[in-house]
């Protein structure tokens, strides 16, 4: 640690050294910067409303769980439950931004909430996950570079998934809307490609805006 | 004489029940739990006789076991071995992140070793200790 | 020669969930041995005789030294115990299911004294289920309302037959009902299994399910439950026609209850197929009642859950360590804490991880001290530093346990402890009192 800080905005904090076993790192953080070069235990960032944290490694399990805002990048892997809801609670991540490079672990954006009126849109982006990616999604939106396994999307009520690679094995209730050259998200943020459009999950529903796209 | 992409289920039985009651480091412990039943039609592929000793292999571990043929079948490419010391060297001990590992449902092969032996409880659970 | 006996009746079998409360156990008087179990089905039969004294069971306190466990008192092996326990920086509590609820109360205390990891069994048995049911909440009903009421009965992944004997004949199959006076004709008995279990050959209707693929057939279920058309024609194994003729069968039934056991919390997805299955449940009450009941497995393993839930706010999975208990299976659960290898000591009370736990855990297990609060012989006791020779709960000393519906029933005393055998809660309490002494409070 080094120098004299006024205002948590401009609080930079950077971690060398191995960190992989120390848990909840920047937990309820409100402003400011971390850095860590190293691997990172459990609940990084977990309940944090602002600011950023970089993880220039893997994460452990639950990373960014509950998270209010803010953003959470990790350059490598992270393991399972990355923004999701703690055990009992049925709203999760509400808004705020997770970046992973690698895989994610099961059950990533566990319950997540959007909120259109104060206009917060829980957002992550990965390189690849694994089962029952957005179970229970409430309008949370989840972009996937790679392939997902099996049950992404189980029970979502609203939302959008948008994955660029393969899926092991599709859900039973999620049905086939139509082909579409390109995804609006509801940040702005535009996808181009070729996508086939399910409409899920319709456990919840009859008649559902949940969307599944999943490269053509 | 040997079989793969089985599917392993573990479980009750009630013979398994009476036998941990009746003492754990028993041989009826032994027959009761050291034991791995097969469909049938996969057994007849194995080409040996009911109780031979079969290695049974998982991306887990390996242990050895009596073969025999199930009551509670057809369930032809699942094999089923009931729960107990046995078992456990051959399961997938990744929990997922909820706590509860996978008991059920790990990919298996099987071999015929016939020279092989199947360990008492006490004497497999011992060799973790000296690892 | 006349043998004199004496006959307990009305006792609570300490085996399985289902602790049936009808047995008749005669006792020799003059020897004090169980000579005969009445109404018992052959697993608590056997329980009630392996309690004779035999060669494996423990009599005396022992110790391990140089490999060898020798015989010691009662004041040494418990200053060992607690010796252990008070330098451990993370010790594991675990076990806690094949006792009494006073017994696990103490537990509890021994708990947050030492700053421990507190588990029960349930989190490798039904540990998913709490999970599920804290996500989404579940309509639970008694045994006694299943026996009298119920028309439809799924078992979905249990065999009963097999692992709770007498549930088939007590509560949910062949008993008659104050509305189901006809016994099993008036019962229609559902079995959803990869296996063509026991249970299944007994049933009305077969349906086979590919291995660890039961929450896709459970959420197509509920996608036609909806009324949705599916793109599918068939589901893990299952045709499409026959899930909407079960979907009929489901609507149309006067009162359901869907029994869950192994196969849906020991495969993949573990809390999610009971999450699926507790929706299906509660959206089927729009057309009918419709009930969920976890089978389980010890027979005292609801009562480990209430007794820590009220004195903790947690079912299973404790961490004491701040002082405070702290809850997350899958961080503070026991075979996750042991295979990264964070557990220092640990304190087995009547329970048997050295059997139950997947290998590469029970390895680390091994690594570290070991107490061990056991009447019999196990692959845990066999390795442990230090063995306490427990009274059998329900059968050499008295108490309370909770059956799997949360129905807590008195378990009796049939015969005097052998040896020089305590009960679970005596040797805590003592166990406790030395932990006292050490810590200096």
């Amino acid at each position: 640690m080094s120098g004299k800080s006024t205002d948590v905005a401009d609080t930079k904090i950077i971690i060398d050294g191995d960190v992989s076993n120390v848990k909840r790192i920047g937990e309820n953080m409100t402003a400011g910067e971390i850095v860590i070069n190293s691997d990172v235990g459990m609940h990084i960032g977990n309940h944090m409303s602002g600011g950023k944290i970089t993880v220039n490694g893997n994460a452990d399990d639950w990373a960014g769980a509950m998270l209010q805002g803010g953003e959470l990048e990790i350059t490598g892997d992270a393991g399972h439950y990355v923004g999701s809801a703690y055990r009992g609670y049925w709203q999760g991540m509400k808004n705020g931004t997770i970046k992973v490079k690698g895989r994610v672990g099961v059950e990533s954006m566990l319950w997540a909430k959007s909120s259109k009126p104060s206009n917060k849109w829980p957002t992550l982006y990965c390189g690849s996950a694994d089962s029952f990616l957005g179970i229970h999604n409430h309008g949370g939106t989840i972009v996937v570079e790679g392939d997902v396994d099996r049950c992404v999307g189980a029970d979502q009520a609203w939302g959008n998934i948008v994955i660029k690679g393969k899926v092991s094995r599709l859900l039973p209730s999620y049905k086939k809307v139509g082909e579409v050259k390109e995804v609006q998200l509801p940040n702005g943020e535009v996808i181009k490609g070729k996508f086939i459009e399910y409409s899920g999950d319709h456990t919840i529903k009859k008649e559902t805006n949940g969307r599944l796209y999943i490269a053509a | 004489m040997s079989l793969d992409n089985l599917i392993l289920l573990t479980g009750r039985t009630i013979s398994q029940g009476v036998a941990l009651e009746g003492g754990k480091a028993s041989r009826e412990n032994v027959r009761a739990c050291g034991i791995c039943t097969f469909d049938a039609d996969d057994f007849k592929k194995l080409d040996c006789l009911v109780g031979t000793p079969v290695k049974v292999i998982t991306d887990y571990g390996e242990v050895v076991l009596y073969s025999t043929i199930t009551e509670e079948g057809p369930h032809q490419g699942i094999i089923f071995i009931p729960m107990g010391p046995w078992a456990n060297q051959l399961v997938n001990p990744s929990s997922q992140g909820c706590g509860t590992p996978t008991y059920k449902g790990m990919k298996a092969k099987v071999e015929v070793v016939k020279s092989g032996k199947v360990l008492g409880a006490i004497e497999l659970i011992g060799r973790l200790k000296e690892a | 020669m006349v043998v004199k006996i004496r006959t307990v009746k009305d006792v609570s079998c300490p085996f399985c969930g289902t602790l049936c409360d009808d047995l008749e156990i005669d006792v020799d008087i003059k020897t004090d041995l169980v000579v005969e179990v009445r109404n018992g089905c052959q697993i608590g039969t056997r329980k009630y005789f392996s309690s004779n004294p035999s060669d494996h069971r423990y009599m005396k306190p022992l110790i391990k030294v140089n490999g060898e466990h020798k015989e010691v008192s009662w004041d040494e092996a418990l200053d060992k115990a607690a010796d252990i326990l008070v330098n451990a920086q993370r010790p594991l509590l675990y076990g806690f299911s094949s006792t009494e609820c006073e017994a696990q109360s103490r537990g509890v205390e021994l708990a947050e004294m030492l700053n421990a990891i507190l588990d029960n069994t349930a989190s490798v048995c039904h540990g998913p289920s709490l999970l599920a049911i804290q996500d989404v909440g579940a309509s639970l009903a008694t045994l006694g309302e299943i026996k009298n009421r119920a028309d439809t009965i799924i078992f979905w992944g249990s065999n009963p037959v097999h692992a709770h004997p007498r549930h088939l004949s007590r509560y949910s199959d062949f008993i008659r009902g104050y509305f189901r006076t006809d016994g099993r004709n008036d019962r229609n008995i559902i079995v959803i299994d990869p296996r063509y279990t026991h249970t299944a050959q007994i049933a009305d209707k077969y349906i086979k399910v590919n291995p660890s693929e039961d929450y896709e057939l459970i959420q197509a279920i509920r996608a036609v439950l909806r009324g949705s058309e599916l793109d599918v024609k068939e589901v893990s194994g299952v045709p499409m026609d026959d899930i909407k003729e079960l979907v009929e069968e489901l609507k149309s039934c006067n009162f359901g209850v869907v029994f869950f056991g192994m196969g849906l919390t020991q495969s993949l997805a573990h809390h999610r197929n009971v999450d699926t299955a507790i929706r299906l449940v509660a959206e089927l009450n729009d057309y009918t009642k419709f009930l969920l009941i976890p089978m389980r497995g010890h027979y005292n393993v609801a009562g480990a859950n209430q007794v820590f839930t009220w004195n903790t706010g947690y079912p299973y999975s404790i961490d004491f360590s701040r002082g405070y208990p702290r809850y997350n299976p899958g961080e503070f659960s026991s075979v996750e804490l042991l295979l990264r290898d964070e557990v220092d000591a640990s304190l087995i009370v009547a329970s048997d991880p050295g059997s139950n736990f997947p290998a590469a855990s029970v390895k680390n297990l091994f690594k570290h001290p070991l107490i061990s609060i056991e009447p019999h012989k196990t692959p845990t006791s066999a390795f442990a530093d230090v063995i306490l020779p427990a009274a059998i709960a329900g059968i050499e000393c008295e108490g309370t346990a909770y059956r799997m519906d949360g129905v807590p029933l008195r378990l009796r005393k049939v015969k005097d402890p052998p040896g020089d055998t305590l009960s679970d809660k005596e040797i805590l309490e003592r166990l406790i009192e030395k932990v006292k002494e050490k810590l200096g409070e």
